[in-house]
């Protein structure tokens, strides 16, 4: 039984003039994966999702959800998308609206429902007309009703569009829930904090071209240091004898390279100065956006 | 999903300004029929009506106005709901459920036209209702009614729904609309010269049948009325002339429904290969 849940391969994808997708445009996304797919504004994140959902025809390749094509009804039983824009009916209520999608869904409670409402802190609204609701509250419960039950892969296009810095908290432990229960994740946001927390994987796109593909930890660069947190870190460049940089209860020690780091560890905790942590200086995920940004694609 | 579609559909305030506009004209009509009296009216050399002619009269005249308003309703609604529910980004949803896509197509876009159909039915059903009330007659042929009204609606209702994905909203309901105008004066045209053969040899006459051929969206009202209209009336010599009533041959009643179901899988094709 194959582990792949998304398999695109040799896509590409026009919008008038705009290629949206490069030539060949492939990809593989295992089962259980949570993948975050970050790119420019423009760059074809968007028109990827919505490709494998069937929402976007592309021009050439082919693209299987689940070993079917996205045509096939049955490659979307248990997926959840929830688009960057949406507008819901001002009439209904979050319950309505719920009712509607189980409807044609069939696979979930509506006790689920009403706990994900409450795991976002909006199951008061529950009765509301949507159309009463502020931005931020339709976002709280367009998350609710595509992330309750137990999906089997959730596409999230901007998942935190609109929601205060608590909403935002909400669906990054939504999210990192739903990862653990081992759904598969594919996540488009510009957060890039969001994202660092709960995926493990990422894609870039640049130009509607996949130029990296990896583990968050295989893309994260070593920067040439070790950060040591230690309550003494003068002492502790002393007995170093560290060129490091004291930074508050950081030393900043220089490392030619990822293989000394073993070594230093041993030292450090020879040293006999109290220390409560040390970790590889590599690149944040803003980093690593930066430089695949700005042309360094060869990490891929 | 058709339920969806139908209770979104249902939910326009639309449907409430033409409910109590359809109630205001039945509530006018009524008054107006009761208010009629046969024998005060005179046909031709002075023979006074009967209850069927009044009714004839009573039936063609709403029967016009009814039919702009449902032709109206349908032509609104169909030209709109796709395209809004594209904008609204509400399609790409229905579209990412397990469901196919000629599943999210027939239902969002047959519930229109069922809305219309009820309304059709309820409009036409009611004011021959009331109009037995006044003047009792006996219907051609109540079946051919029924039947005739999805025929003729679907008719407009697939033209309308392939536009909108074509050209948009506006432009689907403006083009749909003067269209169906030409297709019923072209309509008349043809029946006018039923009752004079002289006419079937001009050019007039044959661009006339090419329209109705081409654009059949009045066949079915026709027969609509053909089939709610009384029997033995003196008036239907008369206003045949006009372009009321007349008989119209089998093929010409199918023939819409064939058209609008040659239309509504256009329309799917071109949805199909649609980004939602």
């Amino acid at each position: 039984m194959t582990n792949t849940a998304i398999r695109v391969e040799g896509i590409s994808k026009r919008f008038g003039r705009t290629q949206a997708l490069a030539e060949n445009f492939s990809i593989e996304i295992a089962k259980g994966q949570s993948l975050a797919i970050l790119g420019a504004n423009g760059a074809g994140k968007t028109t990827l999702m919505r490709a494998v959902l069937g929402l976007a025809i592309p021009d050439s390749g082919t693209i299987s959800l689940y070993g079917l094509p996205p045509a096939d009804p049955g490659s979307r039983i248990s997926v959840r998308f929830l688009p960057e824009r949406i507008s819901f009916p001002k009439w209904a209520t979050p319950l309505q609206m719920y009712r509607q999608l189980e409807r044609v869904r069939r696979e979930g409670r509506e006790i689920d429902f009403i706990h994900q409402a409450e795991t976002m802190q909006c199951g008061d609204l529950l009765k509301r007309k949507l159309g009463k609701m502020s931005k931020g509250q339709r976002q709280r419960i367009a998350v609710a009703l595509m992330t309750c039950g137990n999906p089997q892969t959730v596409f999230l296009d901007e998942p935190s569009s609109g929601l205060d810095p608590a909403g935002r908290m909400l669906v990054r432990s939504i999210v990192a829930e739903l990862a653990d229960q081992g759904c598969t994740v594919v996540l488009n946001s510009h957060l890039l904090g969001e994202v660092e927390q709960v995926c493990d994987w990422a894609a870039f796109i640049h130009n509607g071209a996949l130029v990296a593909h990896d583990r968050l930890d295989d893309l994260s660069q070593f920067k040439g240091s070790a950060v040591i947190d230690t309550p003494e870190p003068v002492a502790m460049k002393a007995v170093l004898n560290s060129p490091g940089i004291v930074n508050g209860k950081t030393l900043v020690h220089p490392l030619p390279s990822e293989d000394g780091f073993a070594k230093l560890a041993e030292q450090i905790a020879q040293s006999g100065v109290e220390f409560t942590g040390i970790q590889l200086h590599k690149e944040s995920l803003e980093d690593i956006f930066m430089r695949i940004m700005e042309g360094e694609t060869d990490v891929s | 999903m058709f339920l969806n579609a139908l209770e979104h559909m249902a939910r326009r305030k639309l449907l409430l300004i033409v409910g109590i506009l359809s109630l205001c004209y039945l509530l006018m009509f009524w008054r107006g029929i009761a208010s009629a009296d046969p024998q005060s009216m005179r046909i031709d050399s002075g023979i006074p009506a009967s209850n069927a002619d009044l009714a004839y009269a009573a039936l063609s005249i709403a029967g016009s106005m009814l039919s702009v308003m449902v032709w109206g309703l349908t032509i609104v609604l169909g030209a709109s709901i796709l395209p809004d529910e594209m904008e609204a980004g509400r399609m790409s949803i229905w579209a990412a459920l397990p469901q196919s896509r000629f599943k999210v197509y027939a239902s969002t876009t047959f519930a229109p036209l069922v809305v219309s159909l009820i309304f059709g039915y309820l409009l036409f059903g009611l004011t021959a209702i009331i109009t037995s009330f006044y003047a009792p007659f006996t219907p051609s042929s109540i079946p051919l009614a029924v039947l005739s009204m999805p025929v003729w609606l679907s008719a407009t209702w697939a033209f309308v729904i392939l536009f909108s994905m074509i050209v948009g909203k506006i432009p689907a309901m403006l083009i749909t609309f003067i269209l169906e105008g030409f297709a019923v004066g072209m309509g008349n045209m043809v029946e006018l010269a039923k009752g004079v053969p002289e006419l079937h040899e001009s050019t007039f006459y044959t661009v006339a049948r090419v329209v109705t051929f081409i654009l059949p969206f009045e066949r079915g009202y026709r027969s609509v009325q053909m089939g709610l209209l009384p029997k033995a009336s003196m008036l239907e010599e008369a206003l045949a002339f006009m372009g009321f009533g007349g008989d119209l041959p089998l093929w010409e009643i199918i023939y819409p429904g064939v058209w609008a179901a040659v239309l509504f899988f256009i329309g799917y094709r071109i949805f199909l290969k649609k980004d939602l």
